[in-house]
């Protein structure tokens, strides 16, 4: 069996090893070889934890003997979700107290993904009347209704730290304004989900503004039929090599998939700024129509602003050779982002409600990656957010 | 310069410093690595001098690499720095290159279960 410690992981750990008391949770087979990995580059180990009774391994319960947050758990197990299971036992968080080497990031995932038939997937939260939403506020008694959409850098349920929605619920807070929050963001999702799931779930929440911050996802969409959900696509391909489909006329019919038309003349990035584009108008207009108010903001990112960088964003761009969720080059990658970013903001320059946010960071330690931000980000996102909104 | 064979004796007992902090110096690192050959630091051929650290190595200028001349060995990547390599193996350092690395997908690495 192989365990794949991937570029982004490698370099988080190496970054935890700064800050943290590293310790190895690790099957017997694995534990040889990460140790001798660890040493190769430069981490120390405080020492190893295993169930088996392993003579050279302390008791899993000797962590609960440890200040929490000053250790991080290194887990190359077979069986994560049984480690999973022992650690949180334990009082230890996902990405915050230990993580799993081969996705050695700060991500918590609080909330399962399930498949969705009209976005590919969505956040399952366990209240049936605001399924998909992390709601932060009383949505019974609070005078002003937000509803905020996009992606993974919108998502409540991925880290342990705050949302910039639920940093913009206690900036309004602090303001004196009543007021819930309903967060829709979904790791993954660009500008074409964030359409769907407004048309089909979020008016039913009665908003009284629809916050979309997003931009980085449409980059990434496929070069074609870009309204298809990529897990949708996978759905798709595989339900045909299934065929085991019935319903009207299906038993008379040979069955194959169909995405429609292709919005796409060639995919490449204008064309993908535009879709960006053309789909906060869509969700605009549908605003518009049902008198609710609306912004969109255009997001920062790594690459597209010209924040000054902290050690550990200098040492994310000098370390990592493939960035993003396609693994791209480095350097593409960051051209690309740029000028995504340039030929959105020529375009939105006509409509005052498309806010550009690309450079409100200043030298603060900001981002984890090449878009995702830490909590202080989130609240630095939320104080323009409110700003833009309310002056 | 002679090329790098990874189980190479040579580099048995010398420093092992990466010339360049660029890509290619990255994705040579990863290379070492994965072959469980200690890496001490890389080597900035531009002789700024850093706190920044590449894949938690030090990073040293060229005058610096010459005051441990005799036990270090150089490792380049790549054909960007072909040139300043021939020039350091002129003055004396020993150079290793690995100019195959476009099969290395990013610095990601494997672990093989014993």
């Amino acid at each position: 069996m192989l365990r794949v410690i991937s570029d982004y992981s490698l370099w988080e750990l190496i970054e935890d090893s700064r800050q943290y008391k590293m310790i190895l949770f690790a099957d017997e087979k694995y534990r040889k070889q990460v140790r001798k990995i660890l040493k190769l580059v430069d981490v120390d180990l405080a020492y190893e934890v295993s169930e088996d009774g392993a003579d050279d391994c302390c008791q899993i319960y000797d962590l609960l003997y440890e200040d929490i947050d000053e250790i991080m758990v290194i887990v190359a197990k077979d069986d994560f979700f049984k480690a999973q299971k022992t650690l949180s036992e334990v009082g230890l968080q996902m990405g915050v107290n230990y993580k799993n080497i081969e996705r050695f990031s700060k991500e918590s995932n609080l909330l399962p993904y399930y498949y969705d038939p009209v976005m590919g997937y969505n956040l399952e939260t366990k209240e049936k009347d605001t399924a998909g939403f992390c709601i932060f506020g009383d949505k019974e008694k609070a005078e002003l209704r937000i509803l905020t959409l996009g992606g993974s850098t919108t998502d409540a349920s991925i880290y342990s730290f705050k949302s910039w929605s639920e940093c913009l619920h206690e900036v309004l807070n602090e303001k004196g304004i009543s007021n819930v929050v309903m967060c829709g963001g979904v790791a993954g999702y660009a500008s074409s989900e964030e359409l769907f799931k407004l048309i089909r779930d979020g008016f039913s929440l009665n908003p009284d503004i629809i916050l979309n911050y997003s931009g980085v996802n449409d980059m990434q969409v496929e070069e074609e039929y870009p309204y298809i959900n990529f897990y949708m696509r996978q759905i798709c391909q595989h339900l045909i090599q299934k065929r085991n489909m019935n319903g009207l006329n299906f038993d008379s019919h040979s069955f194959g998939v169909s995405y429609g038309i292709n919005g796409f003349d060639n995919g490449e990035l204008s064309e993908k700024c535009n879709f960006w584009v053309q789909n906060q108008k869509m969700i605009h207009a549908i605003c518009n129509m049902r008198n609710i108010k609306h912004i969109s903001f255009l997001q920062p990112a790594l690459f597209n602003g010209a924040k000054p960088l902290s050690y550990r964003e200098q040492s994310y761009q000098s370390n990592l050779v493939y960035v993003g969720v396609k693994r791209e080059h480095k350097e593409s990658y960051a051209y690309r982002t740029k000028n995504f970013a340039r030929i959105i903001k020529e375009t939105i320059q006509e409509y005052e409600w498309i806010v550009d946010l690309t450079e409100i960071f200043d030298t603060e330690d900001i981002y984890i990656d090449y878009a995702h931000v830490n909590e202080r980000g989130n609240r630095v996102i939320a104080e323009h957010i409110a700003k833009a909104c309310f002056g | 310069m002679k090329p790098l064979y990874i189980k190479n004796p040579l580099l048995e007992d010398k420093k092992i410093v990466i010339y360049g902090i660029d890509e290619k110096a990255v994705l040579t690192f990863t290379t070492l690595l994965q072959n469980e050959v200690y890496v001490s630091c890389f080597c900035d051929p531009e002789a700024k001098s850093t706190n920044l650290k590449i894949m938690n190595k030090s990073v040293i200028t060229l005058e610096e690499l010459k005051n441990c001349k005799s036990e270090t060995i150089i490792v380049i990547g790549g054909l960007d720095h072909m040139n300043r390599a021939e020039m350091l193996e002129q003055e004396g350092f020993q150079v290793l290159y690995d100019f195959n690395l476009s099969s290395y997908e990013g610095n990601s690495i494997w672990v093989q279960g014993e």
